[in-house]
């Protein structure tokens, strides 16, 4: 799975290119988030505006990098798509995560 | 919205076979999913439709047949403003005979404890209007009906 990854404000930005994180996708999109990842880096922000489609399997992916990153550093969220925000929201993962409107806002907070 | 009581797809009637594999389900749901938007499907409703019929197929491919990729029979009709669809396979039964429930994993735990898992029924039973499940002559028919929701 392709990823761009990027860094601002001493926020690492790993942007999903991928239209759907699911069962077919999953275990690629963990394994190229995790190689993916800035050891140094205080906080992880997933972009994931190009992603459409999310479902339990891609959800517990997410889950699984965010337990990658250890208790130290929270794995945050952006840029939801609809359907993706009503997995999040119908699941409860909603209060798991911190969920950005979008990029710039969340390496905005770091910065101010 | 014109034509009455026939909802979004009046007419529609769709049968597929797939193989469980991931990558069949992805295949087959967006397709189910194009179907409905073109038959002007409310952007909830196929949301619904494409998240349920993902788990039901992703659980049927993991479970059912234990990921040996056996066959899947998918059928879908309008009845009135409802998509109907009848799922069947010929793997394993659901344990006890029954679906599972609705419940949803707990999250309110350390990071290290979050759950990865046990999502897929709790989004099928709150995403789906009605489930059926029936065992019969060495085949599982799960019926689902999905219909219109205010706002979504």
């Amino acid at each position: 799975m392709e990823l761009d990854s990027s860094s601002l404000n001493n926020v690492q930005v790993i942007s999903v290119k991928a239209e759907r994180i699911d069962a077919a996708g999953a275990i690629r999109f963990k394994d190229a988030v995790r190689a993916a990842v800035d050891k140094e880096a205080p906080r992880v922000v997933l972009d994931l505006g190009r992603v459409r489609f999310v479902d339990s399997s891609g959800l517990g992916a997410v889950v699984a990098v965010m337990k990658f990153l250890g208790p130290e550093r929270k794995l945050e969220l952006a840029a939801l798509t609809p359907d993706v925000d009503k997995v999040f929201r119908l699941t409860r993962m909603d209060t798991v995560f911190a969920i950005h409107r979008d990029v710039d806002s969340a390496t905005r907070r770091a910065a101010g | 919205m014109p034509g009455g009581r026939a909802g979004a797809g009046a007419g529609l009637r769709l049968s597929l076979t797939i193989r469980a594999t991931p990558e069949a389900t992805r295949e087959a749901v967006v397709a189910v999913r194009g179907l409905m938007m073109r038959a002007g499907a409310a952007p909830g409703l196929l949301f619904r439709i494409e998240l349920v019929l993902a788990e039901v197929l992703n659980n049927i491919g993991e479970h059912a047949y234990g990921g040996a990729g056996g066959r899947v029979w998918l059928k879908a009709r309008m009845e009135g403003e409802a998509l109907c669809v009848t799922i069947t396979d010929r793997g394993r039964p659901m344990p006890g005979g029954e679906m599972p429930g609705a419940s949803l994993p707990e999250t309110d735990v350390p990071c290290e404890r979050q759950p990865e898992g046990g999502f897929g029924w709790y989004l099928i039973h709150s995403q789906a209007d009605s489930l059926r499940y029936s065992r019969e002559e060495g085949q599982n028919t799960l019926g689902l009906r999905f219909v219109p929701r205010a706002g979504a």
